[in-house]
């Protein structure tokens, strides 16, 4: 299975890629237009991310924004199943939280700071983990 | 509890933005159009679902939707058939999720109301299964060194269905006679499935091997391992014997 890591943050993608290697083939990007980019190469070479983990507070494009990006090219090319997408940030004002959910339809949501349980609680959720 | 600015933040979306939307799906659904109308429901329910876990108080409601999206999601694939009896049962889980959000806000949960419909949307899920999953793959049993060998064909045992045959195979040895269950096909095994099986425990020596992840988990979880005795794989279990 591939994952998709979007954070402009070393530590935390360092600390995130510790946690998803094992399960995962890992790529890193360190902001929302990158990731809408990897998204694309990911369709084009036929190998699709299973998840992305992606982080809210990027500079350029920001976590929402590239979320919506990803779903409407989803909704657009007819891709099925549609990406799993995490998002993982320090913010949980409710607007955000709201508007993660709805404008990005995200599959879940992370408060910083990340524990490797927290994570994996919802990758097993999201069927992404067996332990 | 309404001091929250999520939880106010999140009624006042309720109020303005799903709960019109889905009443529109509702309609839609309802009518003639139910794809439009599922894809309508869609994400105003997932939203709901996915701020709920974020209010102290709302998990319920979280659970609860959560549920009846999945509902949604196999009528939309059509691995629930759309008959008239399901939908009506779709549009009673739908309406109830605001009932629950009302209901927790106010402090006054119905939770019976809440299993009735649960209950009732699990029946509907499994009654449209295709017909090779409903009559269950069954066993296969052999012998070896006096050990009867029951390898489970069912990737998922977890109805009667699934796991009676393994009560036949295990009732057709001689009381006190060793069993091996080979579980290398099956994927999850449910834990009154594993009930079934443990509770023969006493009058036939009962083990297991080649267990998946999954399976193993329920097993332990419930202390079935106390009837059960496990084994990584087969080699090892007769090497042991």
């Amino acid at each position: 299975m591939r994952a998709l890591i979007v954070e402009d943050e070393f530590l935390s993608r360092k600390v995130l890629r510790s946690f998803l290697m094992t399960l995962f083939e890992v790529d890193i990007v360190v902001n929302g237009r990158e990731a809408v980019e990897a998204f694309k190469i990911g369709h084009a070479e036929k190998h699709p991310y299973d998840l992305i983990l992606m982080d809210i507070m990027m500079p350029e494009v920001d976590g929402i924004e590239a979320l919506q990006k990803i779903r409407s090219i989803e909704a657009d090319r007819g891709y099925k199943p549609k990406v799993k997408v995490i998002m993982t940030t320090a913010l949980d004002d409710p607007q955000t939280v709201i508007k993660t959910f709805y404008d990005g339809e995200a599959s879940a949501y992370i408060v910083k700071p990340i524990a490797k349980e927290k994570l994996y609680n919802e990758l097993e959720k999201l069927g992404l983990l067996n332990k | 509890m309404s001091e929250d600015p999520m939880i106010e933040e999140f009624f006042s979306e309720v109020n303005d933005k799903y709960y019109p939307q889905v009443m529109e799906g509702l309609e839609m659904l309802e009518g003639a159009d139910l794809g439009e109308g599922i894809e309508i429901l869609a994400r105003p329910l997932h939203t709901i679902k996915g701020v709920t876990g974020f209010m102290a108080g709302f998990e319920e409601a979280s659970h609860f939707t959560h549920k009846i999206e999945d509902f949604l999601k196999k009528v939309q694939s059509g691995e629930v058939a759309s008959t008239s009896d399901n939908i009506t049962l779709l549009s009673r889980g739908v309406n109830m999720i605001f009932q629950v959000l009302e209901q927790l806000r106010d402090d006054t949960l119905d939770e019976e109301e809440q299993e009735e419909v649960l209950s009732l949307i699990e029946v509907a899920s499994s009654s449209g299964k295709t017909e090779t999953e409903v009559l269950g793959a069954g066993v296969e049993v052999e012998t070896r060194d006096n050990v009867t060998i029951i390898r489970v064909k069912d990737p998922r045992v977890h109805q009667s269905i699934h796991f009676k045959p393994i009560i036949s195979a295990i009732l057709g040895v001689e009381p006190g006679d060793s069993i091996l269950l080979d579980l290398s096909e099956v994927l999850t095994f449910g834990s009154g499935a594993w009930g079934a099986v443990a509770s023969m425990g006493t009058t036939f020596k009962i083990a297991a091997c080649n267990l998946a992840p999954d399976a193993k988990i329920t097993l332990y979880s419930w202390g079935f391992d106390q009837t059960i005795a496990v084994y990584p794989d087969e080699d090892t279990y007769f090497t042991t014997q």
